[in-house]
């Protein structure tokens, strides 16, 4: 029951780390949305309503409409993370899993100026319940990014070995603190939950996924 | 046009800014010495000093009537070129009337009118 | 053409959402006032100390340095220099540490140009004053 109360925390944790990264976000695309529809106004009042650049009204349309497409891409990966609960366990590909969760931490790594890449292949597939699996590895993630330097090179791998869904969290800065702090945060509950063995390694954290 | 907070405890300015969970908000003009629209009241879900300020930014509150307040949120407040009442003690009502025709001042005391009740 | 000439005033922008930070500045530049934009929090450092401005509007969340960290820097070597804070999220807890480290005030995003325009003119008038 504990064990139950103290991993359901850490799942919300999770969804509230990345609802506060989207909604920031989205503050940022809105206020420049507003901007140009400002400028847009600027335009008009300037010329009396005649004569606008065409060029400048295009590329005022252009960056609006691009906005757009950035919120919306945000709001996708938002819904993702959100129906990852609609299922108690459920089936997914590896990929789009780390994928998703690389994209939800793109703000917190442009903080940093760090560089996060992702090597899966196409056709692992997980079975377990998914939105723990998704805390997880999120959740890891961020811890990676706090104890990153600037500039870093992070490297999230999803693999098969010998049956197992490996994930594996390769970084500069993956050092005793690093794995002292993972040990001892709450992301244990999910690691116990989820039945990952967890593994520290020269600069890399594994998450091992036991078969289905 | 002004707008006025005021965080409340039955019918009295609340006696502590960072105990409060009912707000009432009150548009007025200050020229004319008259509210402008009714009142509206707000619960808060859970009483927090530092999220009535963030509500009185969001919100573009201009004056602030209410009892005791932390001086760090005085403070904070003032900053934001808020006008605050505080240290008062009385009926909502009457003090919001006196802040809206520009006679209330920080620290007053106003009593009961004949009749009235205090809150036990 | 501009929209209205008012007072030179000069002010450097530092936002990382460099579309954020163009439309504004051209916006603030079509109402007279001389704008200088960069995108990051030592840029920001590094232009007040080249030519300082009147007036720094600071993005609280940016790559290096955070506008706070800007803000307590700026201060120690240009103390009259009146610092408003631009956030992204609503929070007393910047708010109140932009008043501790000293800044004019912080306005929160999406901005209202004339709330912006109003806060700057009455930094400038303060630091004109002092």
């Amino acid at each position: 029951m504990h064990a139950n109360a103290t991993a359901e925390a850490a799942c919300i944790e999770a969804f509230s780390k990345v609802c506060a990264s989207i909604s920031h976000e989205i503050k940022n695309t809105m206020a420049i949305i507003n901007e140009n529809a400002g400028l847009l106004d600027d335009l008009v009042m300037m010329s009396g309503g005649e004569n606008i650049s065409a060029e400048r009204v295009k590329a005022v349309s252009d960056t609006i409409s691009m906005q757009v497409k950035r919120t919306n891409v945000m709001m996708n990966n938002l819904n993702r993370f959100a129906h990852s609960h609609d299922y108690e366990t459920g089936q997914e590909n590896l990929h789009d899993i780390l994928t998703l969760i690389v994209s939800l931490t793109v703000r917190q790594a442009a903080q940093k100026s760090l560089e996060i890449s992702t090597e899966c292949s196409e056709n692992i597939e997980i079975n377990t319940r998914l939105l723990p699996y998704y805390a997880l590895v999120y959740l890891t993630l961020r811890l990676l990014i706090d104890h990153s330097d600037d500039r870093d090179k992070l490297t999230v791998k999803g693999e098969l070995q010998d049956g197992c869904v490996s994930v594996c969290f390769t970084a500069p800065c993956v050092a005793a603190q690093f794995m002292t702090d993972f040990s001892e945060n709450q992301l244990q509950v999910l690691v116990a939950m989820l039945n990952v063995e967890s593994r520290g390694e020269t600069n890399s954290l594994r998450l091992v996924l036991p078969p289905a | 046009m002004e707008k006025l907070l005021i965080p409340v405890q039955g019918d009295f300015v609340a006696q502590r800014f960072d105990l409060a969970t009912e707000i009432i908000i009150a548009e007025f003009d200050k020229n004319i010495g008259k509210l402008t629209s009714e009142p509206k009241t707000i619960i808060m879900e859970r009483a927090s000093d530092d999220e009535l300020c963030q509500m009185i930014v969001d919100l573009n509150i201009t004056d602030v009537i209410c009892g005791g307040i932390e001086e760090l949120h005085y403070n904070f407040l003032t900053w934001k070129k808020v006008t605050v009442y505080d240290s008062i003690i009385a009926n909502w009502q009457t003090a919001m009337e006196k802040a809206v025709d520009g006679t209330l001042q920080s620290g007053e005391i106003i009593p009961l009118a004949k009749g009235g009740q205090l809150d036990t | 053409m501009k929209l209205h000439e008012k007072e030179h005033i000069r002010v450097l922008i530092a936002d990382d959402e460099v579309e954020f930070l163009e439309t504004l500045g051209t916006r603030m530049k079509l109402r007279g006032f001389e704008v200088t934009t960069v995108n990051s929090g030592g840029a920001a450092i590094q232009a007040v100390k080249q030519d300082t401005p009147d007036v720094v509007v600071l993005d609280l969340k940016m790559p290096d340095l955070n506008g706070l960290e800007v803000l307590a820097k700026l201060k120690e070597d240009f103390p009259a220099l009146e610092v408003i804070i631009l956030t992204g999220q609503g929070s007393f807890e910047a708010g109140k540490e932009g008043m501790e480290k000293g800044a004019f005030d912080y306005i929160m995003k999406p901005v209202d140009l004339n709330q912006l325009i109003g806060k700057i003119e009455e930094a400038y008038a303060k630091a004109k004053a002092a």
